[in-house]
C-alpha cells in the first residue's frame, strides 16, 4: 500500500525545494496551504469512487507540475540561484578539481634554451624577415610592436630566452628572464621557432652551422603543459559526468543536453591542445589531420547522444572516447615521434576503432533489424489506416496535399510490397467518395486484392507480379464507409472481373429511434450496370431511448464463420458525450445468409474507455482502473489488477489507453500484454496473461521514457512495442522497436530510429510514430513516422523493418 | 477562450470574487473553473503565486482558520486598497473591451463590404 501522506510531502518538498530557506515559516505556510488544497482534491475524487492512489495522482495532475509551480512561486519568493545550488551540491567535486588544478597547473620547472639567443645573434637577418617585430640590436634584443611593451635589455644580463608557443587556446609568450630572476613577460605571436629555423637551414644550406642545428635538436620542450590541460579538462568532465549521473539527467534531455554537450566537448580539448601545439613540428602537421578525423569520429556518437538521448548510444560514445583518450595520451608521450611510431599509432587507432565497431556489432548491435524508409511524392501529407492485407503486403490510406496548406487533400491507397527482398511503396488514387476505414481477413472472395490490383494496373506501369500471381490463401473483407451517397460508386464498373462486394454501414435512422444496419451487395458485375447498389438487409434494433449517431461509441464487425457476420456496437446512452455520467450498452447482431437472426443487448460497465476486440471480447476498465477483458458471449470477465502504465509528465499517472494493451485471440482463449511499471522501480515490465493456462508472467523491458503500442505478430511468435526517448529540443524523439520472443521470453531491441538516422536523409523526426502493423505472414512490420521536411513542412513516411533472419532460425531450432 | 487572455485577467477576477466574500484557494479555483475550465490548464496551484502577489501589493490579506476536521485553511479577503484597485481595474477593463469591440466590429464591417464588392 502506498503511503499517500508521504507522497504528498514528497510532492510539496519538490515545489519548495528550490525556494530560499531564509524564512522557514513562510515555506511551511505555503506547504500547509497546498497540502490543504491537495487533500480536498483527493477527498473529492475519493467521493467519486476513485481509489486513494489514483485520486492522489489525479489531484497532483490537477494541482500542476512541481517544477512549474516552483518557478511560479519565484514571483513571491526569491529563488536560490541555480549556480549557487550547484556549487553547494557539488562542493566536494569542486574541491577535488581545485586541488587538481592547484597541483597540476603550477609553474613547472622549464629548461632554458640558451641557444635561442645565440641563434638570434647569429642570424639577425633571418629573424628580421620571419618576425618583423623582433630585431637584434647591438648587445641587446629589441622588441617592437605588436608587443605590449618594448624593451631593450643588455645582452650581458640575459641568461636565457625562452620562446613558448602555447596551444590554440592559450597565450603565446616570449619570456625573457634575467640573472636576478626578474621576469619580463611579453605577449607575442611567436611560435614555431624551432621548426622554422630547421626549415630555413634546409633552404639555405651552410648558413646554419651543424653545431647550431645540433643545439636546436637538443632543445627540450616541456610536457607539463599538456598534463595541465588534461588534468583540468578531465576533472571538469568528471564533474559534469557526476552531475549527470547523480541527477539522471541523461533521461531528460531538455535539462540534460547542455551538460552532455559540455562534457563531450571538454573531452575534445586535449586533442585540440595537441593538434595546435607547437610541440608537433611543421613537417608532421599532417598529424593534425588525423586528429581532426578522430574528432570527427568523436562527434558522430556525440551527435547520436545529443539527439537521441539513448543509453545505447552513450555506450557507443564512451567506447570512442576511451579510444581517443588512449590515442591522445600516446601522442603526448611519444613527443619526438618517428615515422614508425606514427604508422603504429595510425594502425593501432584504426584497429581499435574497427575493433570497437566489431565488438559493438557482435555483442550489442547484432539484433538491429534491417529497415527501409519509404516515401512517395504521391503521398506526403498523411498516412493512416494501416492494415495487413495478405502475405507480405501492408496497406495504408494516404493523403496528398497538392497545394501546400491549401486544405485540399487527394486520397490514395498505398501498398507496401516485398519485391526481390526489397520493399516498395505503391500509391494509387482512390475514388473521392470512398473512405477506407477498416479491413480484416475473412473467408470469401479476394475482392479487395482484385480491386487494388486493378487500380494499380490502371495507374502504375511497374506492378509487382507477385502481388497478382500468389494463390489466394487468405481472403479479405473490407469495410468501406461512404462519405456520400453510395450510388456515386459507378466507377467500380471499370473492373470487369470484379465479382461482388459488401458494404456494411451502421447509422441511425432519420427518426432517431433505430439503428439500421444495411448490407449493400454489389453482385455479378454483368448486372452491375443496372444494379448499382441494393440494400438487401435492413436490421432494425429497437432501443428504449432515442439515440443519435454520436451515441455509437465504437463498433466492430467480423465474419465469425463462413456465413455468419457478427457486428457489435457500444452505445453511450447518456447525453453526456464525455461519458462521465453515462450508461453504456453493447448491441450485438448476427447476419446469417443475408438475414438478421440474432440480436442481443448487453450491459456494459460504465467506463468511458472501451475497445471491442476480436469476437467476442472487449476491453473495459472498472472504477479502480483495473483492466477487464469481457467475453460478450458469456458472463465471464477477466480482471487484471496489474496497472497499465503510460507515464505522464512527472508523475506515474495511469492513463487509460486501450492502444497500450496487446490482445490476441487464440481459438477459444486469448493472450494479452501491456506495459506496467512498479512503484520504486524505474524499469518497465511487459505483463502477459494467457487465458488458456491461466498463467501470467512479467518480462523486463529496456529503460526508456515510454513504452507504447504493444502488438502481437500474427504468427504469435513475437510481441513488438515502441519505445520513445524524449530528446532536446523536446519535439525530437528517438524511437526504437523492441520485441519479445514469445518462445524464450527474452526482450531485445531490434530496431532503432533516431534523429541521426534521418539526418542522412535530410529530414528530422518531429513527433510520434503512428500505428505499427505486422504483415500477415509475420515477416516484417511497418509503421508511419512523422518527419519535418526541409525544416518547414511535416511529412510522413512508411518505415518497414524485417525480423532478423537469425531469430527466425533460432525459433525453428 | 484563449487561456492566455484568461490568465492575464486572473488577478481582476480573483479580486472580484474576494470582494463578494472571503474565500480560500480551493474554493476560488472552483468558482473560476465553473466559468471556464481552461483557466487552470497549467494546474490549480498556479492560482497561489497570484494570490501571493496580490497580498504583497496589500490588495488582499489572509488569515488561517482552523476547520472542524482539524485541518487549516487560509482565507483571503480584500483590503480597502484592494477595493479601490478593483474599481479602477474594472473601469480600465470595460474601456479596453469597448475599444477592442469597436475596432473589431469596424474591421468586420470593412471586410464584409470588400467581400460584397468582389
Amino acid at each position: 500500500m502506498v503511503d499517500i501522506q508521504k507522497e504528498i510531502e514528497d510532492y510539496l518538498d519538490g515545489i519548495v525545494r528550490d525556494i530560499s530557506d531564509d524564512n522557514p515559516e513562510l515555506i511551511e505556510d505555503i506547504k500547509e496551504e497546498f497540502r490543504s488544497h491537495l487533500l480536498t482534491l483527493i477527498e473529492q475524487y475519493k467521493q467519486e469512487g476513485i481509489g486513494e492512489e489514483l485520486a492522489f495522482h489525479k489531484a497532483v495532475q490537477d494541482f500542476g507540475s512541481s517544477t512549474f509551480l516552483s518557478r511560479q512561486l519565484s514571483i513571491k519568493l526569491k529563488r536560490k540561484s541555480w549556480m549557487a545550488q550547484q556549487i553547494v551540491k557539488y562542493a566536494f567535486f569542486i574541491i577535488i578539481i581545485a586541488l587538481l588544478i592547484k597541483y597540476s597547473v603550477r609553474e613547472s620547472p622549464i629548461p632554458y634554451f640558451n641557444i635561442i639567443l645565440a641563434i638570434l645573434v647569429i642570424f639577425p637577418k633571418i629573424f628580421s624577415t620571419i618576425y618583423p617585430s623582433l630585431s637584434v640590436v647591438t648587445n641587446g634584443l629589441r622588441l617592437k610592436l605588436p608587443f605590449h611593451k618594448t624593451a631593450i635589455i643588455s645582452i650581458d644580463k640575459i641568461k636565457a630566452v625562452r620562446f613558448e608557443s602555447y596551444h590554440l587556446l592559450g597565450v603565446r609568450n616570449l619570456v625573457i628572464e634575467t640573472i636576478d630572476n626578474k621576469k619580463y613577460k611579453f605577449r607575442a605571436n611567436i611560435w614555431g621557432v624551432k621548426p622554422t629555423i630547421r626549415y630555413l637551414s634546409s633552404k639555405n644550406k651552410g648558413v646554419v652551422s651543424d653545431e647550431v642545428l645540433k643545439y636546436i635538436n637538443k632543445i627540450k620542450l616541456t610536457r607539463y603543459r599538456e598534463h595541465r590541460w588534461i588534468s583540468v579538462t578531465i576533472s571538469i568532465s568528471l564533474l559534469i559526468l557526476a552531475i549527470l549521473i547523480s541527477q539522471s539527467m541523461y533521461r531528460y534531455w531538455f535539462i540534460g543536453s547542455l551538460p552532455i554537450i559540455l562534457f563531450a566537448n571538454i573531452l575534445l580539448l586535449p586533442i585540440f591542445a595537441i593538434a595546435f601545439s607547437s610541440t608537433i613540428e611543421l613537417s608532421k602537421r599532417w598529424l593534425i589531420l588525423i586528429l581532426l578525423i578522430l574528432i570527427g569520429f568523436h562527434n558522430y556518437p556525440l551527435a547520436l547522444i545529443i539527439f537521441s538521448s539513448d543509453n545505447y548510444y552513450v555506450i557507443l560514445y564512451m567506447g570512442y572516447s576511451v579510444i581517443l583518450l588512449i590515442i591522445s595520451a600516446s601522442i603526448i608521450y611519444l613527443r619526438k615521434i618517428s615515422k614508425q611510431q606514427i604508422i603504429t599509432l595510425v594502425v593501432s587507432t584504426i584497429i581499435l576503432l574497427l575493433g570497437w565497431q566489431f565488438f559493438w556489432n557482435k555483442h550489442i548491435n547484432t539484433n538491429q533489424a534491417r529497415y527501409e524508409t519509404l516515401s512517395s511524392d504521391e503521398a506526403d501529407s498523411c498516412l493512416s489506416c494501416i492494415s495487413s492485407l495478405k502475405g507480405s503486403s501492408i496497406v495504408f490510406e494516404c493523403y496528398k496535399n497538392p497545394v501546400y496548406q491549401s486544405g485540399e487533400y487527394r486520397r490514395s491507397i498505398g501498398i507496401v510490397n516485398k519485391i526481390d527482398n526489397k520493399y516498395r511503396l505503391d500509391i494509387t488514387k482512390i475514388p473521392e467518395d470512398l473512405m477506407l476505414t477498416y479491413m480484416t481477413p475473412v473467408d470469401g472472395e479476394d475482392e479487395f486484392a482484385v480491386f487494388l490490383r486493378k487500380e494499380l494496373q490502371r495507374t502504375s506501369t511497374n506492378i509487382p507480379e507477385e502481388f497478382y500471381t500468389t494463390p489466394t490463401e487468405h481472403y479479405y473483407y473490407a469495410e468501406l464507409n461512404l462519405k456520400s451517397e453510395p450510388n456515386r460508386l459507378t466507377n467500380i464498373e471499370q473492373f470487369p472481373e470484379y465479382k461482388w462486394y459488401f458494404f456494411y454501414n451502421t447509422y441511425v435512422s432519420k427518426k432517431k429511434r433505430y439503428i439500421i444496419t444495411s448490407k449493400t451487395n454489389y453482385s455479378q458485375i454483368k448486372e452491375f450496370n443496372t444494379v448499382v447498389y441494393d440494400r438487401i438487409t435492413k436490421s432494425i434494433l429497437p432501443l428504449e431511448k432515442k439515440i443519435h449517431n454520436k451515441n455509437i461509441q465504437s463498433a466492430r464487425y467480423e465474419f465469425i464463420d463462413e456465413n455468419t457476420f457478427w457486428g457489435c456496437l457500444r452505445l453511450n446512452l447518456g447525453n453526456d458525450e464525455s461519458g462521465e455520467n453515462s450508461e453504456f450498452k453493447y448491441v450485438e447482431y448476427r447476419i446469417e445468409n443475408n438475414n438478421l437472426n440474432q440480436l442481443k443487448v448487453k450491459n456494459s460497465l460504465n467506463s468511458k474507455t472501451c475497445k471491442l476486440l476480436d469476437y467476442p471480447y472487449a476491453i473495459e476498465f472498472d472504477k479502480e482502473d483495473n483492466i477487464i477483458i469481457r467475453n460478450l458471449e458469456s458472463s465471464k470477465d477477466y480482471i487484471f489488477k496489474e496497472k497499465l502504465c503510460v507515464p505522464f509528465k512527472e508523475t506515474d499517472l495511469i492513463l487509460i489507453q486501450t492502444d497500450h494493451i496487446a490482445f490476441q485471440k487464440r481459438n477459444d482463449n486469448f493472450l494479452i500484454a501491456y506495459p506496467i511499471k512498479e512503484k520504486n522501480d524505474k524499469n518497465y515490465y511487459m505483463y502477459f496473461y494467457d487465458s488458456q493456462f491461466n498463467k501470467s508472467k512479467k518480462v523486463k523491458l529496456p529503460n526508456v521514457d515510454s513504452i507504447k503500442l504493444p502488438q502481437f505478430s500474427s504468427d504469435g511468435n513475437w510481441l513488438s512495442f515502441l519505445m520513445v526517448n524524449n530528446s532536446f529540443p523536446s519535439r525530437f524523439k528517438s524511437v526504437s522497436i523492441g520485441v519479445i520472443n514469445m518462445n524464450n521470453n527474452k526482450s531485445e531491441i531490434i530496431f532503432r530510429y533516431g534523429l541521426i538516422d534521418s539526418i542522412f536523409k535530410s529530414f528530422f523526426i518531429s513527433s510520434n510514430m503512428k500505428p505499427v502493423v505486422w504483415s500477415a505472414d509475420g515477416e516484417y512490420q511497418a509503421f508511419i513516422i512523422t518527419t519535418l521536411k526541409n525544416f518547414r513542412r511535416t511529412s510522413q513516411s512508411v518505415v518497414v523493418w524485417k525480423v532478423p533472419q537469425y531469430n527466425a532460425n533460432q525459433l525453428k531450432n | 477562450m484563449n487561456s492566455e487572455l484568461l490568465k492575464g485577467s486572473l488577478e481582476l477576477m480573483v479580486l472580484h470574487i474576494l470582494s463578494e466574500e472571503s474565500d480560500y484557494g480551493y474554493s476560488i479555483v472552483r468558482k473560476l473553473k465553473q466559468k471556464s475550465g481552461k483557466i487552470f490548464q497549467s494546474g490549480e496551484g498556479t492560482l497561489y503565486p497570484h494570490l501571493y502577489t496580490l497580498e504583497k501589493k496589500e490588495l488582499i490579506k489572509s488569515k488561517w482558520v482552523c476547520m472542524e476536521n482539524g485541518r487549516k485553511r487560509k482565507y483571503y479577503s480584500i483590503t480597502s486598497k484592494g477595493k479601490g484597485h478593483l474599481k479602477k481595474q474594472k473601469i480600465q477593463w470595460l474601456k479596453l473591451v469597448s475599444l477592442v469591440t469597436s475596432i473589431i466590429e469596424d474591421e468586420s464591417y470593412v471586410l464584409k463590404s470588400e467581400l460584397s464588392m468582389s
